[in-house]
């Protein structure tokens, strides 16, 4: 019998694709052998600086120096001190810089590196694929050149960083932009070094001779290798960035120049609407490839959008030697009051068979219905992301689901007056055939109205959804296990037998969802649901890849002592003094899901009232 | 049509050449060889293993092959998945041996999976007692690697 320890490092490479950070730590403290081919696994993406666990404590900088050969990935924000900017990794690949979780608190908070130590940093890394800026300095000319002119095999580009507004550097940065496959600009991007300085963020005025500089530099350039294109507000929501001109200038130049795009992601930045751009490309047989389309809350009309859709079904030739097809839409994301009926109609009658990722979680004229024949018409979906459906319509349709590869759904199950409880049961078993599903959000409005255009109904707001409790016999008292689980079993087989077994007297609960074995992330509503210890316990040990549960736990408390460390981001979670009470089993059984939570890395989320 | 698989300990299996052709390894033998009914010898995979690993093709014999670049057609997918997967896997390295010589990418990648849903959640020593590790570091080696990946503690 063979043992792990035999299997070849093309094998190890596989395993460590699944594991996490702690688990691969954990793994090459085993032994020898594991501790040489797993050390480059835990070093490969590195982040000197994390702000996403408990500390904001860099690594050391020697540390991170001698294991630089292992680093494929570096993460590297705005605070990090200038010797980190003198490391050379030779396999570097990957190089992103953040800014994102600043924190006031830090000496060098917002103090940004002078620009030629990181012209250095670029010059050291010629071999760069991924580039990703966030850092808020001006960048000039210099910057760009190394960009544009010594990373021959860069392809993928993001930026949201400031590009300085005079000739030199505006036009190497474009020529960087011109030479990717995957381009994505964030907010308004040029401003002039001088204005910065004396203030904060300044207006940036786009004169003509701005414009004009634009133009004549963009005229030059051809976007060929060019598949995705994304030119949005740097944040989606909430943010007051004025909308510029360059935008169209460079989409009407990629129009002209590229054959291969293939995703098109724009909003509110565009001061003139791209759409009859977009139209003419479509009509003029510009893009064959173009198959996915996401206008995030850019102010484009239900008739515009389904002209937009009815003109991408035309017949293109992607190249002399293919035959001529027609266009399809596979990802289509829209989000503003602009998706109607019209839209809706184009989807329906020409793209169901195509969509695979549909995100109308934003569209307040999004009905249950729509939603309904979307999950019974869209075999190849594997996201969806809706405001909601009625149990009832879901129970009473004649036709069943037929998008059983979804990976992601996000929805609210909402149950109406006078709804039969079995309704609910046939709603649980619909979902558990969804046996692919990664990530499930069942939240009422997952942080939409708050963003959004148009707050979501309260006709919906107030209804309530599907009850994935346990029954209470099974929550007040301190049953074993076991006992737990024979009787979860008789109703897992109700629920999974047929699509949409019913389960008499409304008794299906979340133990119904033991089919979904690949869930890693569940959100429900907090504070609509409440769920205890028992259904905490059960989605650790059925879920084995979850990773982040978010919604509200009661009976729950959160020691410290178990480790013997503070628990920085949960600082004062041991405040329900009267643990004393509960008895022993209880606490075990606590015990054992922190340590779970703690050692896989789950993330269990709920609010501090909660607590 | 059917082919003839012979393992390591000199056992014929007869198998459905649709099914051998899972093993993109076969695949490319069958297709280099062209015509000919001479059994395929398989000198890595012993009688055990190669049954387990049949059974695994026969199950997903109607699987779409995997295709790196989408086609014209949206990616079609099997429905019914990794529980059957699961439940056949159990902790069998050899599978993920066989699997990775004979070429079956959705069974390498299953096979890895598993162990690696192993590996989750445990501790050091009990990883140690989960795959019968015997740990050859001493414990002042051992000490310093704890102390150098601290860090990942945290991550």
């Amino acid at each position: 019998m063979s043992t792990i320890l035999d299997l070849p490092n093309e094998i190890h490479i596989i395993i460590a694709r699944y594991l996490r950070t702690r688990s691969l730590n954990s793994l090459l403290q085993t032994c020898r052998s594991l501790y040489a081919s797993y050390l480059p696994h835990l070093w490969s993406t590195c982040t000197p600086k994390n702000y996403s666990r408990k500390t904001i404590i860099p690594l050391p900088h020697i540390l991170v120096h001698a294991s630089q050969h292992h680093i494929d990935s570096l993460v590297y924000h705005a605070t990090l001190t200038e010797e980190f900017y003198n490391i050379v990794y030779h396999g570097l690949q990957t190089l992103q810089m953040g800014i994102l979780y600043e924190d006031p608190r830090e000496v060098n908070f917002m103090v940004v590196k002078p620009v030629p130590v990181k012209v250095l940093l670029l010059r050291n890394h010629p071999f760069v694929r991924k580039f990703v800026y966030h850092h808020k300095d001006v960048l000039p000319k210099e910057f760009w050149e190394v960009v544009a002119e010594e990373w021959k095999g860069l392809e993928v580009l993001t930026f949201s960083g400031l590009v300085d507004r005079n000739q030199g550097a505006v036009g190497a940065f474009w020529k960087a932009c011109a030479r990717v496959r995957e381009l994505s600009i964030l907010g308004y991007v040029f401003a002039v070094a001088a204005e910065i300085a004396a203030r904060r963020r300044d207006e940036p005025t786009e004169g003509e001779d701005v414009i004009n500089m634009h133009r004549s530099i963009l005229s030059m350039l051809e976007f060929r290798d060019l598949c995705q294109l994304k030119v949005t507000r740097r944040q989606r929501w909430g943010s007051s960035e004025d909308p510029q001109k360059w935008p169209l200038l460079l989409l009407e130049q990629i129009k002209k120049t590229s054959k291969k795009l293939k995703r098109f992601e724009w909003d509110h930045i565009f001061a003139d609407s791209p759409v009859r751009t977009v139209l003419e490309a479509l009509e003029e047989e510009c893009w064959p490839e173009l198959c996915e389309i996401c206008s995030g809350n850019a102010p484009c009309s239900d008739k515009d959008m389904s002209r937009i859709l009815r003109a991408l079904l035309t017949t293109v030739s992607p190249s002399l030697s293919q035959r001529r097809r027609k266009r399809r839409l596979t990802h289509f994301e829209h989000s503003t009051s602009g998706f109607g009926w019209l839209t809706y109609i184009c989807l329906k009658e020409l793209y169901f068979r195509n969509l695979q990722d549909l995100d109308i979680g934003r569209c307040s004229a999004v009905t249950s219905t729509m939603v309904l024949e979307i999950l019974t018409g869209c075999p190849h979906l594997i996201s969806l992301v809706a405001p909601y459906v009625f149990v009832r319509d879901v129970a009473k349709a004649q036709k069943s689901w037929v998008c059983l590869g979804l990976e992601k759904l996000v929805l609210y199950f909402a149950k109406q007056e006078g709804d039969e409880p079995a309704w609910e049961s046939v709603v649980f078993g619909k979902i558990a055939s969804l046996r692919r599903l990664l990530k499930l959000y069942l939240e009422r409005d997952p942080h939409f109205s708050f963003f959004s255009d148009e707050p979501r109904s309260d006709d919906i707001m107030d209804l309530r959804t599907l009850d994935f409790r346990f029954p209470s016999t099974t929550t007040t008292t301190t049953t074993t296990t076991t006992a737990t689980k024979s009787s979860s079993s008789k109703l897992e087989d109700s629920c999974n037998n047929d699509g949409g077994g019913r389960v008499g007297e409304g008794g299906a609960d979340i133990r119904c969802w033991s089919s979904l074995v690949q869930l890693k992330h569940f959100t429900f509503d907090h504070d609509r649901e409440e769920l205890g210890l028992d259904e905490l316990e059960w989605m650790i040990k059925t879920w084995s890849d979850l990773e982040w549960v978010s919604g509200a736990f009661t009976g729950i408390v959160r020691e410290n002592t178990t480790t013997g460390r503070k628990d920085g981001l949960d600082g004062n979670g041991d405040e329900g003094g009267d643990e004393d009470d509960e008895c022993v089993s209880h606490r075990q059984r606590q015990d054992w899901v922190w340590r779970q939570a703690e050692l896989r890395g789950l993330n269990i989320d709920y609010p501090d009232t909660k607590w | 049509m059917t082919v003839i698989l012979v393992s390591s300990d000199n056992q014929d299996f007869k198998v459905d050449k649709e099914v051998a052709e899972r093993s993109i390894l076969i695949k490319n033998m069958l297709e280099d060889v062209g015509e000919s009914d001479s059994p395929i010898p398989l000198p890595n995979v012993t009688a055990a293993v190669l049954t387990k690993v049949i059974e695994y093709c026969e199950h997903h014999r109607n699987d779409p092959v995997q295709v790196p670049e989408e086609t014209d057609d949206p990616r079609k997918r099997s429905n019914d998945i990794e529980e059957w997967d699961m439940k056949f896997m159990q902790v069998d390295h050899e599978i993920i041996l066989a699997a990775n010589y004979l070429d079956i990418k959705p069974l390498l990648d299953v096979g890895c999976k598993t162990v690696a849903n192993i590996i989750k959640g445990k501790t050091p020593e009990e990883i140690r007692k989960a795959f019968n590790i015997v740990n050859d570091f001493t414990p002042e080696e051992e000490a310093q690697i704890k102390k150098e990946n601290e860090w990942a503690e945290d991550r």
